[in-house]
């Protein structure tokens, strides 16, 4: 291990001790918080349990639902809204503040929508994740330096060759960060919801 | 038909190379072309480019490159050199006139035939070294041995041995640049643009790629076209030189050097040499102090 990763490891150690240590002589009160060594004892009695297991599992199929969905549905939108450049002023100022509006309001309405099941969850997780990916798919392409799509002009390339040859690939680090981002957005709304 | 090229010096015949025994011809000769066939190869005529409704950023020009000739342009920066390059390339449309490549009309894409290198980096930076220069190639359908014997060549030629498996991202700025020289020249265009392709490199790799490039251009037996601001590279090079205007650019003279065509740097130190960038330098300059006057009247 790294020097900088042991030392992260004591600080983080340490941390957990000192909290340990003010909920144990009753710095904080047990309404607020119980002791992480309680914590622990309570996630090893419950992965004991029946249904631990198949509630994680139920969970993470939600995550990983919402991830795709938006991963795909947001890497269609930033395609079209990069297309569609007049479109895209106009909706600016959604995407800009986006991350500002309450989803959590929405989660009743998605229950009455869609019923008591997995689907109003992973709504929520896809609406957390899909403007993440938008917006990585948009800077990916808006990046892409324009020399290139004329090298690919030089080589007679139609436009889905040069979608595939040149663009994709020429924006992928963007969009891969898009990804990843979709992904832990999606864990914020599924856990939350 | 080659007119004014007729008191030039006797042109070798057999330029494929033979003056250079210790080097390989990687890129081979360009099919279909001799080197040496007299004649219009790409011509333009009346080209103006205008951007939105302001920028008058060229011509009227009026250009005929002759079949197998190394043709430079000199030009004071933003007088519209790139722009004509990509006109002539069929990357982007005219305003006004039309241009013609082997006697077809060029209209919105880039003809068989057209090779291009861009003043900007323009190696792709998720592929290596060797999947950049077999980029056309794959996508023209060359595959097999015939297709790697090319591409290790071309490698080998511009001295990116050790750089084969390497990314764009891990070269310096020139050997980028070399990426893309033998990306296009491995295609063996009979008509190659290069829009200022040493910009990058210092004064002696300049004049060693210099050297390469009239090899190259001998051993292919294509036409070519630098776009260059350093005039002594374009005496050093050229069979003809066009000096533009500043913006919107027109062609003001045409140089002929009357070089042979079995030449090299050396030629740096001929007495005919110095005065032909005297020339071109007597000529950028009336121009350019021209440009400051008007420029001091709209001013003032
Ligand atoms: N796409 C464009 N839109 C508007 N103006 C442009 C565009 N491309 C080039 N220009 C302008 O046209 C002029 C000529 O540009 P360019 O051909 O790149 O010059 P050079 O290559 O000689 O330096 C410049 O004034 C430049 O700003
Ligand atoms: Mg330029």
């Amino acid at each position: 291990m790294t020097r900088a990763g042991i030392q992260r490891l004591l600080i983080t150690a340490a941390a957990v001790l000192a909290l340990e240590a003010s909920c144990r002589l009753g710095y904080v009160g047990r309404a607020t918080m119980i002791p992480p060594s309680e914590m622990l004892a309570e996630l090893v009695r419950l992965m004991g349990t029946d249904g631990f297991w198949s509630q994680i599992g139920f969970t993470l199929r939600n995550i990983l639902a919402a991830a795709v969905a938006a991963m795909v549905a947001g890497f269609a939108g930033g395609v079209a809204l990069h297309a569609l450049p007049r479109v895209r002023r106009a909706v600016e100022p959604l995407i800009a503040s986006y991350y500002a509006l309450p989803f959590f309001v929405l989660y009743p309405l998605f229950i009455v929508l869609l019923g008591m099941n997995a689907l109003p969850i992973i709504a929520m997780g896809f609406l957390y994740a899909v403007m993440a990916m938008v917006t990585a798919t948009l800077s990916g392409l808006d990046r892409i330096p324009p020399v290139l799509r004329k090298v690919g002009r030089t080589y007679r390339l139609d436009r889905v060759q040069d979608a595939l040859l040149i663009q994709l690939p020429a924006a992928g680090p963007h969009i891969f960060t898009g990804v990843k981002l979709a992904l832990s957005y999606s864990v914020t709304g599924v856990i939350g919801a | 038909m080659r007119g004014l090229s007729s008191e030039r010096a006797p042109v070798p015949q057999d330029p494929a190379g033979a003056s250079h025994p210790a080097h390989p011809i990687p890129f081979g000769r360009t099919p279909g072309s001799n080197g040496l066939a007299a004649g219009a190869h790409a011509v333009m005529t009346g080209v103006t480019r205008i951007f939105g409704s302001a920028v008058h950023a060229l011509g009227p020009v009026d250009l005929e490159l002759r079949r197998g000739e190394f043709f430079s342009i000199v030009g004071p920066s933003g007088c519209g050199k790139s722009t004509l390059l990509d006109v002539l390339a069929g990357l982007s449309a005219p305003t006004d006139g039309t241009i013609t490549f082997e006697g077809k009309r060029v209209r919105g894409t880039v003809p068989d035939g057209v090779g291009v290198v861009f003043q900007e980096d323009a190696s792709f930076p998720w592929l290596t070294v060797r999947d950049n220069i077999g980029f056309g190639l794959r996508r023209a359908g060359f595959r097999g041995p015939e297709a790697e014997d090319r591409v290790r060549h071309a490698i080998d030629f511009m001295g990116l041995n050790d750089f084969a498996d390497a990314y764009p991202n891990q070269l310096s700025g020139g050997m980028r640049q070399r990426v893309c020289i033998a990306r296009t020249l491995v295609m063996r265009p009979r008509l190659v643009l290069l829009d200022e392709p040493f910009g990058a490199l210092d004064q002696q790799t300049r004049l060693l790629m210099g050297d390469e490039l009239l090899r190259l251009w001998r051993a292919s037996g294509a036409t070519v076209l630098l776009i260059t601001h350093a005039l002594d590279e374009a005496a050093m090079l050229s069979d003809r030189i066009g000096v533009m205007s500043s913006r919107p650019g027109r062609f003001i003279e045409i140089v002929e050097t009357g070089w042979p065509r079995d030449r090299t740097s050396a030629i740096a130190a001929e007495p005919a040499f110095g005065e032909v960038t005297t020339r071109l330098w007597n000529t950028l300059r009336e121009e350019s102090l021209k440009a400051m006057a008007s420029q001091r009247r709209v001013a003032g």
